[in-house]
């Protein structure tokens, strides 16, 4: 069987037609090829190439160049001087093989290309944080718990404890004479108390607050990293304010780990309800941004209440007697607590209808409520006249009475607090009011009757009176009369009536 | 080869070389280098170290040698300070608010244009923006 | 027309001898499309040369920078995914045609006398080719480039007698590293392709100073004319076929473009070591046998496929007739096929 010439030549010309087209698919291929996840080298310049010589090579620079390389940063060219490089007139820069540098980065240094992140920031509690000298918290750390001069001043407790959350007070270290000290490779060094410390409101060489790198982790700076839950973690966490353990127990919580994948976490644009909605994160609520606002690095600008001091107020009139104190103006853009919830309620409104929403913010102003009057106030103003009367020494933590009461506002009170406002019903429950109740009638109330009869027996009949009376009053209020047998008998009978149902329906005793 | 056999022919020629060109194109392509091109954005200074009129001079930021002017109240100009001849680096003389070239004696005025000398074209102008009171430049880089 | 006189000076050629080697006229059965399995493997050499040439432009022979090199070329440079996807399965399809090719000679017994030669360095570029696969899988410097490298050596160093001085030759020493990247590289880029250059020169020149055979086939026998010409028609052929194989090679490039695996671990053995598909029967042999035999059986394999055609004319004598090539053949074919498939389907 032989093909005729002719009809190799329409066969040539048929298989060339199929070659070109498959040429063109190749050339369409290539055209849109896009290999997801592969980032190029970055560029660097002539500054960042000569660092990198170095510490690409040796120690543990190369991990550092590694997640460098890996991180935007190096995508749009930003390298190490553009963060490190310093001014002669920067206290903690010093010289290191021809360029000036310094080893801490601040808000300040952020700043110069992240302004508005920075100037929010910085105007927010997170940068107040290391503000917590003087404060109680600082006495147990720095007297209770350790002690600040031990061996030479190193302040171990508030160094490892307090200090990585809130910031430390970052110093130099300085040889006999008051100079500052270099290492022998010309590095300048840090007092080891204060440095390393990403702690959030760290107060810096240069006068700014704050620390980015608390959430920001370097040098990865990763977009994905800082979203997620854990991050916030690592502070917002433990027996006095269990946020991402109430987290964690919320459905929010839950649907963030049944869905991570759906997280979208990379996205250069995460807007919640358009580039994903499986889940809130702490950011999401907190920070992020929504269709309809931007995002804030002010942390305060969607919270109503403070939950954080002995007695519960509403964030502006907090922060506008923190002012008054400072001599300060509020700031022009400065938010009223119903404004910022109505921000909170926009993320809120993205996922929950207006009734859903404003439903759950009358349950949980009930609970701040509730706890306010029935423990917050009674125990303060307890604690108040009790200290008017000279019924305590002058050194705190050093009774009985100093630690419960603390324990029930710093503790269980913030947990009952915290619970409710994130939707942890255990939280606010176990962990929360019934701590608060046992916490108060198992050892507040006892103790101050104890402190009753001590001052009655050293003669300190006023004060004894005036405890007695104010825990009176406190003990006869519709919230705790039952304690002294005071219900009401019909609401007595109801119950009784309702214990006895609910026995014959479930228990066998 | 009549004419309709040359036609059959070229219908069956062309096709094919046509491929084979489309393929030995894709390989010169491949061959060829990349450039990858990266714009930086650079910050220089903020507005209210430089008075209007000021100029301040980069000798080597970020491995450029550039001047930046500041214009107006709002306009900054940054101008490379590399002469367009033959590359040397012009040196300003505040005296005469211009830009001297000592290889060539080309002058340049304060926008950079050319005044005298064999200069071909004006200084290189970047990109500049203001953000805020802050002055950020443009660089492009490439490699590869 | 001085300038054609300069050319005719300067570069003398007989232009009728030239013609007369060229245009000598292709017996009948040529027609068959069977016969073009020996073009196609040669016309998959030069894709392979161009097609190489072109990824040396980018490959670093370095054992830290190779594979960073090859991911540059997958991902980063123009068409580099489709040059290297060619270059991959151009060397996979030139293996199986090679592979049918042989089997149509053997078959067809056109390995017979005068033609022995011709036949043994036609298996000489065999294992030329086969080599080729071998040393350019390796460059890649993934993870089963590592340890096929770490295993063919290993079964190099473990043959008897020459072992030991075969495998620190090819390794470039006693432990795979630099020297045996660089030395697998002069492999494939100049020793493999000149001597493999210079064995198709020969191969090719055989043929044509033999004459291709002339056989006939049924309903051949009323042809008139033994011979068709080369020129247009045997052309035509070849140009028929060199399209086909380059609309499939840039299909298969488009449609299963070469990947890229892990990098080289020389900590971290894969739990599943697999050489190329050409390789699994003789991954499979010396899978089931110990050392020795599953080294000596591969070389006693080659060493019948090298003398086949005076193993074949032995039988002839002895037992004319009874067709023993053909079904020694087949059972070899069957052999093989089987350790081939256990491999596959094995674990």
């Amino acid at each position: 069987m032989a093909t005729s010439l002719n009809t190799k030549r329409t066969i040539i010309g048929i298989l060339s037609i199929v070659f070109l087209v498959v040429l063109l698919f190749a050339l369409w291929k290539e055209t849109v090829r896009q290999i997801p996840g592969y980032k190029p080298d970055p560029i660097v310049d002539a500054g960042t190439k000569h660092c990198i010589g170095c510490h690409s090579e040796k120690g543990n620079g190369k991990v550092i160049v590694e997640d460098w390389s890996n991180s935007k940063h190096a995508e749009v060219g930003v390298g190490c001087l553009e963060c490190h490089a310093a001014e002669e007139s920067d206290i903690d820069s010093y010289m290191h093989e021809g360029d000036r540098i310094a080893t801490i980065v601040t808000p300040k240094d952020c700043a110069k290309c992240h302004e508005k992140e920075a100037d929010e920031f910085m105007k927010s509690y997170h940068a107040d944080a290391g503000m917590i000298m003087g404060s109680l918290d600082n006495v147990l750390a720095e007297v209770v718990e350790g002690h600040a001069a031990f061996d030479g001043g190193k302040n171990p407790a508030a160094a490892n404890g307090c200090w990585q959350c809130h910031g430390s007070r970052v110093q130099l270290l300085k040889d006999e004479a008051g100079n500052p000290v270099h290492n022998d490779d010309g590095i300048l060094q840090f007092d080891p108390k204060t440095w390393p410390n990403t702690g959030v409101g760290r107060i810096n060489l240069d006068g700014s607050n704050g620390s980015c790198s608390a959430c920001h982790n370097r040098h990865k700076f990763s977009s994905a990293q800082v979203r997620q839950p854990e991050n916030c973690g690592k502070c917002h966490m433990g027996p006095d304010h269990p946020q991402i353990e109430i987290y964690e127990e919320s459905k929010h919580g839950i649907n963030f780990h049944a869905h991570k994948g759906e997280m979208n976490l990379e996205s250069e644009s995460w807007i919640v309800g358009e580039d994903y909605s499986a889940a809130p994160t702490c950011a999401t609520c907190h920070m992020s941004a929504t269709p309809d606002q931007p995002i804030t690095h002010d942390v305060g600008d969607r919270i109503s209440w403070t939950l954080r001091p002995k007695v519960s107020e509403k964030i502006d009139v907090s922060q506008l007697k923190k002012f008054k104190k400072q001599g300060k103006e509020p700031p022009a853009d400065f938010l009223k607590w119903d404004e910022r919830r109505d921000n909170m309620k926009n993320v809120c409104w993205q996922c929950h209808t207006k009734q859903f929403t404003g439903n759950f913010y009358k349950q949980f102003d009930s609970e701040v409520e509730m706890y306010n009057e029935k423990y917050g106030k009674p125990a303060l103003s307890l604690i108040n006249v009790i200290k008017k009367n000279k019924m305590l020494t002058a050194v705190p933590f050093d009774e009985k009475l100093e630690w419960e009461y603390f324990l029930l506002w710093h503790h269980e009170g913030r947990r009952a607090r915290h619970g409710a406002s994130m939707m942890a019903p255990d939280y606010t429950q176990w962990h929360g009011n019934f701590e608060l109740a046992e916490r108060f009638y198992v050892s507040i109330v006892p103790e101050v009757k104890e402190l009753i009869k001590e001052a009655k027996h050293n003669g300190n009949t006023t004060g004894a009176a005036e405890v007695q009376a104010e825990l009176d009053k406190i003990l006869n209020s519709e919230l705790h009369m039952w304690y002294l047998g005071k219900m009401s008998p019909e609401e007595t009978k109801r119950r009784k009536a309702a214990a006895k149902a609910f026995r014959e329906r479930y228990s066998n005793n | 080869m009549d004419r309709r056999d040359a036609l059959k022919s070229l219908f069956a020629f062309i096709p094919l070389g046509a491929a084979f060109a489309g393929i030995t194109a894709m390989g010169v392509g491949f061959i060829s280098p990349n450039k990858r091109e990266v714009e930086r954005r650079i910050f220089t200074i903020h507005l209210d170290e430089l008075e209007i009129n000021a100029t301040r001079r980069f000798k080597d930021l970020r491995g450029r040698d550039l001047m930046i002017v500041r214009t107006g109240e709002n306009e900054v100009k940054a101008l490379s300070t590399v002469c367009t001849h033959l590359g040397c680096t012009v040196s300003w003389q505040d005296d005469k608010q211009q830009f001297y070239c000592p290889c060539h004696q080309g002058i340049f005025d304060k926008d950079g244009k050319v005044l005298s000398g064999p200069p071909p074209r004006p200084l290189d102008n970047y990109k500049v923006e203001l953000d805020g009171k802050n002055v950020f430049i443009y660089f492009k880089d490439t490699e590869g | 027309m001085a300038f054609k006189k300069w050319i005719a000076e300067s570069f003398p050629v007989d232009q009728e001898a030239f013609i007369k080697l060229t245009a000598e006229p292709i017996p009948n059965h040529l027609k068959r499309w069977w016969w073009g399995l020996g073009g196609t493997p040669m016309y998959m050499f030069f894709v392979q040369v161009i097609t190489g040439i072109m990824l040396v432009f980018y490959y670093v022979p370095e054992a830290d920078k190779a594979y960073q090199s090859i991911s540059y070329i997958t991902n980063e440079a123009d068409f580099g995914w489709f040059i290297r996807s060619i270059h991959r399965w151009s060397s996979n399809i030139m293996i199986a045609a090679l592979i049918l090719h042989m089997m149509r000679v053997f078959f067809t017994q056109t390995y017979r006398r005068p033609r022995e030669m011709n036949w043994m360095f036609g298996v000489v570029l065999f294992l030329l080719t086969l080599m080729f696969g071998f040393t350019g899988y390796s460059l890649i410097f993934e993870q089963m480039s590592y340890w096929a490298m770490k295993v063919g050596t290993g079964i190099a160093s473990a043959t008897p007698f020459i072992g030991e001085w075969m495998g620190d030759f090819i390794r470039g020493g006693s432990e795979i590293g630099q020297s045996t990247l660089t030395r697998f590289y002069l492999f494939h880029i100049v020793l493999l392709p000149m001597i493999t250059a210079l064995a198709i020169g020969v191969h090719v020149y055989l043929i044509r100073a033999h004459g291709v055979s002339e056989l006939k086939f049924k309903g051949d026998e009323n042809e008139e004319k033994k011979s068709f010409p080369l020129f247009p028609d045997h052309v035509y052929t070849e140009l028929i076929m060199v399209t086909v194989i380059m609309v499939i090679l840039v299909t298969l490039a488009l449609l299963f473009p070469a990947q890229l695996g892990e990098e080289a671990n020389p900590n971290k053995t894969p739990l599943h070591i697999k050489p190329e598909w050409y390789f699994y029967p003789v991954f499979r042999w010396l899978k089931v046998t110990n050392l020795t035999v599953g080294i000596l059986g591969p070389i006693f394999f080659i060493f019948i496929l090298f003398l086949w055609p005076f193993i074949d004319r032995f039988f002839e004598k002895r037992l004319p007739g009874k067709e023993v090539s053909f079904w020694i053949g087949v059972i070899g074919m069957l052999t093989i096929t089987f350790f081939f498939l256990l491999e596959i389907i094995g674990h």
